[in-house]
This record gives structure tokens, C-alpha cells and sequence, in this order.
């Protein structure tokens, strides 16, 4: 990387403070708060609820919580979450995975959809 | 030979729920381990997960899912829980000779409602809903609604899809729209003041006094399909089950019902249609032929809930029924044959962080007017024989529990309210309706309830 793109970057990075680069976690959090906290814990050691601790999601393949009784069809997705994947994934679960038990309509906002995404990557 | 054993297993049933009814609320407030609230026992989501203002029984998107998933998803397991709700009326003029038996005039305070449920999972994909309320101005006890589901989900071409069965002794106790008669607002009212004398089969013409099987689906969260029958249960079942109604179905009724639903951004949207036609035998009365209602009503809803703070929503539905009355025409109840009754119910509600909530609704029923059917007289009479009913029902109130960080959670929640219902005509006319010199806002009632769900 030459450095006029260094430096562009380095910018970039200030003027978006502590958010990554698809999105704010600070928000995300809030986002997280409003839609998802119903059913997901989202600490270390968390419960499993309605739905899997989500704690250490990003990278995990989909099915693999321990304790949590999952779907055929969600166990048989094979996703591995990835932020590309949760991007795809979270606009329409049951359109991604039909079949799944997870019955939520989805973040349809992109904006939250890229802050929840950022939120859920700090979790490990 | 099954009457035989569904009487036997039947009579200890209606011998114990007095006894069961009105020892369950002292028996679970005294040992709350016991005392779940066991929908949100089941899930480990907060009441205000699935209801808005944190207590039923309006659903949101969660609280429709979880029903239409047979209540049985969620990993906890104590499917019992109670209910009372408490109320005192006050009527704008009193009721001559009491607003019931063992009750004033006026300003009376009743333990309306006392419930014991079986309410959560049975066996995976199957679930319950099932009531047993001892009514405390009637002073009786009977299985109130009941529904009883199996439903999975399943992918099909692709597409996410729901189906099931539903078991049940209410046609639309199992609808899982706020707009339809069984679970509309108001959600509760007084058990003591008039309430207008017409209604549509679909108001309650049938409950409790029947039994259902439906087959549902829901086809990619968008299109949802519903279609069944329902049969009268026997006389003696209706005695040994605490219903007291003396009407009996001649043939099995079939029941439909469609409605298309979206969400959009922070929004929910579903309009649809419902229906039921069904015969019967007033009084089990076979001279005369038969009393033929045909019910078809349309429906739509719109909740929006941009984040946990606010929601806003509004309901609508109208149900016009076609009635052929040969069977009370030909007995001489009823003044001609081919009657209609129609039936406009409309709310709106707000709740802040699902606490408080503010709700505003208007009614409307009109129909033929007969002089047989709807005759002068009492309060419940009609001086112009016009079954014609239209006011307001305004609605205050505070539900202080029923969120994960809430006292008690999840054993206890409560909600208080003031509940106003004003009404422009009552049975036909506005001012001397009855031909006895009431008029109709000398039924405007106000409310105060508590309502406990334990």
C-alpha cells in the first residue's frame, strides 16, 4: 500500500472512531437490544433461550451451540457466520434458511443490519 | 358407549372446578416456585415479548409465531398458570333490581374472572391452551377457551412454511389476529353492567358449546390458510363442562379463514377474510327446520414498533351475517326469515416502553329490525325492535410488570386499568331505547380493573 492511500485510510479509520468498517457496534448494541435480546443472551457463559447464545457467533458454524435443540433445516444449513453470511442472512432468516425455528422477520434496515453485524463481532 | 365414558370422566371434572377455581389463586400466590406464568416460563422471553403492553392478549410478530408454532417451542417446561382479574362498575344510572344476582344497583365490585391454564408444550410440535375460569358473577365454573395445536415448520420449493392443527371449542380462539370477536377490544369488559342483546354467530354465538378441527398454514410468512368444521357437543357434555346454552348445531360448520401478511421496515401489515356458516336447532327445537347464519367478515392490522420503547397499532374488522330463520320463525320468535346482522369493531393503541398504554376503539352492530326478536321491555329491551348498538370504549392503562427486569419476573404480572364505553345508541334508539324510559348513555359504564396473571 503506497502512502497516500495509508494515510487515506488512517483518516478514515479516525473519523469512524470505534465503529468497524461495515457498521457501529455502539449501535449495533442498541439494535441488538430492540431485536434480538428476546431470545438471544449475548454474554460468556449466557443461557441458551428461545434462541442460542450468540456469544462468539462470528465464525461459528450454524447448529453447533451446545444444549440448544436447533431445526433439521438450520443444522443442515452448514453456515459458517461470517459477516458476509449474517449480512445475507438477516434480512429474511426464514427466506435464508426456510424451515428454521427462527420465526423473527428480519433486520431489514441496512444500516442496523451493518451495526448489529459490527455488535455481534465483538462478541468473543 | 363413548357419551357413556365421556360422562364419567366428565362429572368429576365439574364437581372439582369450583373447588379447583377458586383454590387456585390462593394456593399459587402462597408458592409462587409453582405459580409461572408458563408461556414466558417456556421461552425465557419476557411477557412483553409476545404482547403488547407486556400483558395479553393483543400479539406481536413473536406472540403470533409462537402460537402459530402450537405453543411448544422454547426449552422450559411448567405449563401451568393463573388469573384473576378483579373489577368494580359503575354505570351511568343503576340497574332496578341489581346488576345481577348477590350484586347492587350500582358501584359494584366483583372478583369477575378466576382462571387455572394449562398453557405451554404437551410433546414437541404440540401445545395448549386451555382454560377453566370460575366466573364470579355468575357464580359458576366451566372450561372456558381451549385450543389445542400441532404444527411444524418445513421448507417447501424453497420456501419457509408452517402448518398444523388446531383443536378447539371457539371459532377464532385460535386466530392469531387481534382483529376477530374472541380476542378484540376490549380485551375485557365489566361483568356486571348492559351489554346490547345482538351479535353475530362469530361474537360468540358458538363458544364453548362446540368443538373444532381446523388445518392451517403459513406459506412463506406471507399467505396463511385456514379451513375446518366444528359439531355441538352433546347435551349432557355441555352440563358436565359448565355451559349453559340450549341450542344445538345441526350439522357440522364449516369454518375458513385467509389473510395475507407483511413487514415492512418497522411495520406489520395483514388484511384478510373469515368466515363460517353453520345450522342449528334453537332449544333443540326440530319442528320448525332450521336457524341458518352465514358469517363472512374481513379484517386488517397494523402494529408498528420501531424499537422497545413505542408501539403503535390499529385493528380493524367487520362481520355481515345472513340469517335464515325458519326454525324461530316458524316457533315465533322471530317477526321473518331472511334477517342480516352486521358488525363494525375498530381500536387503535399506543404503549410507551410497554408500560403504559392508552387504547381508543368504537363498535357498531345493526341489522333487521323485528319487534318479535328484539322486543321492549327491561334494560335489554328494544322499543323499536332494532338490535342497532354503535359507542366508544376508551382505555388507560398501567402494566408496571411483565419485562425480564421486572419484580418478580417471570412468576407475577399485572395490569390496572380505567376503561370507559359511552354509548350513541343501545338496542335500537338513543334516548328511550327501550320503551321504559331509558336512554342509551344510562349504560355508559366506567371501569376500574386489575388483572393478574400469575
Amino acid at each position: 500500500m503506497n502512502s497516500p492511500i495509508r494515510y487515506a485510510a488512517l483518516i478514515l479509520l479516525m473519523l469512524a472512531g470505534g465503529a468497524s468498517a461495515a457498521g457501529d457496534a455502539k449501535r449495533g448494541a442498541q439494535v441488538f437490544d430492540d431485536e434480538c435480546s428476546d431470545c438471544h443472551t449475548s454474554t460468556a457463559g449466557g443461557k441458551n433461550g428461545k434462541g442460542p447464545v450468540l456469544f462468539g457467533l462470528v465464525g461459528r458454524t450454524a447448529g453447533t451451540v451446545p444444549g440448544y435443540d436447533y431445526s433439521d433445516a438450520n443444522k443442515a444449513s452448514h453456515f459458517v457466520w461470517t459477516p458476509e453470511q449474517l449480512e445475507a442472512y438477516l434480512p429474511n432468516p426464514k427466506g435464508a434458511i426456510p424451515g428454521t425455528k427462527m420465526r423473527y422477520a428480519g433486520v431489514k434496515d441496512a444500516g442496523e443490519r451493518a451495526d448489529v453485524i459490527a455488535f455481534l463481532q465483538t462478541l468473543k | 358407549m363413548k357419551l357413556r365414558l365421556a360422562q364419567y370422566l366428565a362429572a368429576p371434572v365439574r364437581h372439582l372446578l369450583p373447588a379447583l377455581a377458586v383454590l387456585a389463586a390462593p394456593l399459587l400466590w402462597s408458592a409462587p416456585a409453582q405459580a409461572l406464568p408458563s408461556y414466558a416460563k417456556q421461552t425465557g422471553q419476557a411477557c412483553a415479548s409476545c404482547h403488547e403492553g407486556s400483558l395479553g392478549p393483543q400479539l406481536t410478530q413473536e406472540g403470533r409465531n409462537f402460537k402459530l408454532l402450537g405453543y411448544s417451542s422454547g426449552a422450559g417446561f411448567f405449563p401451568i398458570s393463573g388469573q384473576a382479574i378483579l373489577q368494580f362498575t359503575n354505570t351511568n344510572q343503576g340497574q332496578p333490581g341489581g346488576a345481577a344476582e348477590h350484586f347492587g344497583e350500582n358501584h359494584n365490585s366483583s372478583l369477575n374472572e378466576t382462571s387455572i391454564f394449562y398453557a405451554g408444550r404437551i410433546a414437541p410440535n404440540l401445545g395448549a391452551f386451555v382454560q377453566v375460569t370460575y366466573d364470579g358473577v355468575a357464580q359458576a365454573s366451566g372450561l372456558d377457551h381451549t385450543d389445542i395445536r400441532y404444527a411444524r415448520s418445513t421448507a417447501v420449493l424453497g420456501k419457509d412454511v408452517v402448518y398444523g392443527l388446531s383443536l378447539n371449542n371457539n371459532p377464532m380462539v385460535q386466530d392469531i389476529y387481534n382483529t376477530t370477536p374472541v380476542w378484540r377490544y376490549p380485551y375485557t369488559s365489566s361483568g356486571l353492567a348492559p351489554a346490547p342483546g345482538a351479535a353475530t354467530q362469530l361474537e360468540g354465538g358458538l363458544e364453548h358449546q362446540v368443538v373444532g378441527l381446523t388445518a392451517y398454514t403459513m406459506i412463506d410468512d406471507l399467505l396463511y390458510l385456514e379451513a375446518g368444521g366444528y359439531n355441538g357437543l352433546g347435551h349432557q357434555m355441555r352440563i358436565n363442562i359448565g355451559v349453559d346454552n340450549e341450542d344445538k348445531l345441526a350439522s357440522v360448520a364449516p369454518y375458513w379463514r385467509v389473510a395475507l401478511q407483511k413487514n415492512i421496515g418497522k411495520s406489520f401489515f395483514h388484511i384478510g377474510s373469515f368466515g363460517m356458516h353453520d345450522a342449528l336447532y334453537p332449544g333443540y327445537d326440530r319442528n320448525n327446520g332450521r336457524d341458518q347464519y352465514t358469517d363472512v367478515g374481513f379484517d386488517g392490522s397494523w402494529q408498528y414498533t420501531p424499537n422497545k420503547r413505542h408501539h403503535l397499532s390499529a385493528y380493524v374488522a367487520d362481520i355481515y351475517e345472513r340469517q335464515t330463520l325458519n326454525s324461530s320463525f316458524g316457533a315465533g320468535d322471530a317477526g321473518a326469515r331472511k334477517q342480516f346482522l352486521n358488525s363494525f369493531n375498530a381500536s387503535s393503541s399506543y404503549y410507551y416502553a410497554g408500560t403504559y398504554g392508552a387504547t381508543v376503539g368504537a363498535f357498531s352492530t345493526h341489522g333487521t329490525t323485528d319487534a318479535v326478536r328484539y322486543p321492549a321491555g327491561d334494560i335489554d329491551g328494544s322499543a323499536s325492535g332494532s338490535p342497532n348498538s354503535s359507542g366508544y370504549v376508551l382505555q388507560a392503562d398501567w402494566t408496571p410488570l411483565g419485562k425480564k427486569d421486572s419484580f418478580l419476573y417471570p412468576y407475577l404480572n399485572v395490569r390496572f386499568a380505567a376503561q370507559y364505553t359511552h354509548y350513541f345508541h343501545f338496542n335500537g334508539g338513543g334516548a328511550d331505547y327501550n320503551g321504559d324510559g331509558r336512554n342509551a348513555n344510562a349504560n355508559d359504564t366506567f371501569l376500574l380493573f386489575a388483572w393478574l396473571a400469575y
